[in-house]
C-alpha cells in the first residue's frame, strides 16, 4: 500500500470516528452507528487513538514528495476526500440503521439542521427539506406555469 | 538585519543542539514534527467542534470559527507562497552543521509554511472558543518548536509564520464581517442539506 492510501484510510477512520464522539457529546442520536452514546464515544476516541497509532507506528512517515512522501496539495486533496466520504458513509449508514429507530413525526423541525438529527436520520431530514423546498418552489412559480 | 540573523542563527544551534542527547525524545520529535501528525488532529478538531455542541447557539459560533479557520488557511498559505516569490530564505542545513530529524526541504525556509497552517486553524478556533483554542495554541507552538528542533526552520521562520496566520485570520474576520449577511446564508444553506 502506497502512503497516500495509507494517509487516505487514517483520514477516513479520524474523521468517521470524531464525528461519533462529536454526535454523542452533541446528542445527535441520528448520526450514530451505535445508539449507546457512552460507547459510541469511546469506541471513536480507541478508534481515533488506535488509527493514528497505526499510522505512526508502521515505517518511516518523513518523506519527501519526491521520495514516497505527499505534497502538500495532495494531502489536502485525500484529506477532503477521505473528509467527504467519512461524512457520506456516516450519513448513508446511520439513515439505513437508525431508520426503524427514528421516526420522523411534525414535531421535528427539519429546517434546524443537525439539531433535527437528534430525533430523525440524516435522509429523513434531508428528503423533508427537499421537499418543502420543492413544494415552496412549485408553488411560487404556479402562476407562471402553462400546465 | 545582519544582527537579526545572525540571533536567529545562534538561537536555532542552540534548540538543534539538544538533538541526540535523548533518542526517545529526538523520537517523539520526529513524530510530532510529521507533515500528518498535526495537520490531522487540527483538522480532526474543526470536524469535531462543526459537529459537537448540545446547544444550538454554541455549534453556530463553532461553525463560524471552523469557517474563519478554513477561510484563513487558504488566504495564509497564499500570502506564503506570495512571499517565497520575493523573498528566498535557503533553509539551516544548507548553511549550518545541522543535526537533522526531517527531509531536507527544497522550499524557502522563512516563513514556515506548516506551522502558518497549524497557527491560522488555532486563531480562528480561539476567536470563538478560548481554552479549545489556546489548547491549539500550544500544539502549533509545539509543532513549531519541533521543527526548529528537526534542522529545517529558523525560529525566525516559525514566527514570521505565526504572525502572518494571525494577521490573515484577523483580516479575514474583518472581511467575514463586512460581507454579512453572506456568511450566515452559506451556515442556512448548509443548515438546509442538514449538515451544519
Amino acid at each position: 500500500m502506497t502512503l497516500g492510501q495509507e494517509y487516505l484510510i487514517l483520514v477516513f477512520l479520524v474523521c468517521c470516528s470524531v464525528v461519533q464522539v462529536a454526535a454523542a457529546y452533541g446528542g445527535l442520536k441520528g448520526l450514530l452507528f451505535i445508539g449507546n452514546r457512552r460507547f459510541s464515544a469511546a469506541l471513536g476516541i480507541g478508534v481515533i487513538l488506535g488509527s493514528l497509532a497505526w499510522f505512526f507506528w508502521d515505517g518511516d512517515r518523513n518523506l519527501p514528495d519526491t521520495g514516497g512522501g505527499i505534497a502538500g496539495a495532495s494531502q489536502f486533496g485525500f484529506f477532503v476526500l477521505g473528509g467527504f466520504l467519512a461524512l457520506l458513509v456516516t450519513f448513508a449508514v446511520t439513515s439505513f440503521t437508525n431508520f426503524n429507530r427514528k421516526s420522523l413525526d411534525n414535531t421535528v423541525d427539519t429546517t434546524d439542521g443537525l439539531t433535527s438529527l437528534r430525533e430523525t436520520t440524516f435522509f429523513q431530514a434531508l428528503s423533508n427539506n427537499l421537499g418543502m423546498a420543492w413544494k415552496l418552489y412549485r408553488r411560487l412559480t404556479r402562476k407562471y406555469s402553462s400546465g | 538585519m545582519e544582527t537579526i540573523s545572525q540571533v536567529d542563527a545562534e538561537i536555532f544551534l542552540w534548540i538543534n543542539g539538544w538533538v541526540g542527547t535523548s533518542s526517545t525524545f529526538d523520537r517523539l520529535v520526529q513524530w510530532v514534527v510529521s507533515d500528518y501528525l498535526i495537520p490531522v488532529v487540527f483538522s480532526v478538531v474543526l470536524l469535531g467542534l462543526w459537529f459537537g455542541w448540545t446547544d444550538q447557539s454554541m455549534r453556530e459560533r463553532h461553525q463560524r470559527g471552523v469557517m474563519l479557520a478554513g477561510i484563513t488557511v487558504g488566504i495564509a498559505s497564499t500570502f506564503v507562497k506570495i512571499s517565497n516569490v520575493f523573498y528566498f530564505r535557503p533553509r539551516p542545513f544548507d548553511s549550518l552543521d545541522v543535526e537533522l530529524l526531517f527531509y531536507p526541504p527544497t522550499d524557502s525556509s522563512f516563513p514556515a509554511n506548516p506551522v502558518t497552517v497549524a497557527v491560522a486553524m488555532a486563531t480562528g478556533v480561539w476567536v470563538v472558543n478560548k481554552r479549545i483554542g489556546t489548547v491549539m495554541y500550544i500544539g502549533a507552538f509545539v509543532y513549531g518548536f519541533s521543527r526548529v528542533y528537526a534542522g529545517v526552520f529558523y525560529p525566525l521562520d516559525v514566527v514570521g509564520g505565526a504572525v502572518i496566520a494571525i494577521l490573515s485570520t484577523y483580516l479575514v474576520y474583518f472581511i467575514l464581517r463586512r460581507i454579512e449577511p453572506v456568511p450566515t446564508l452559506c451556515l442556512r444553506l448548509v443548515r438546509f442539506l442538514c449538515i451544519a
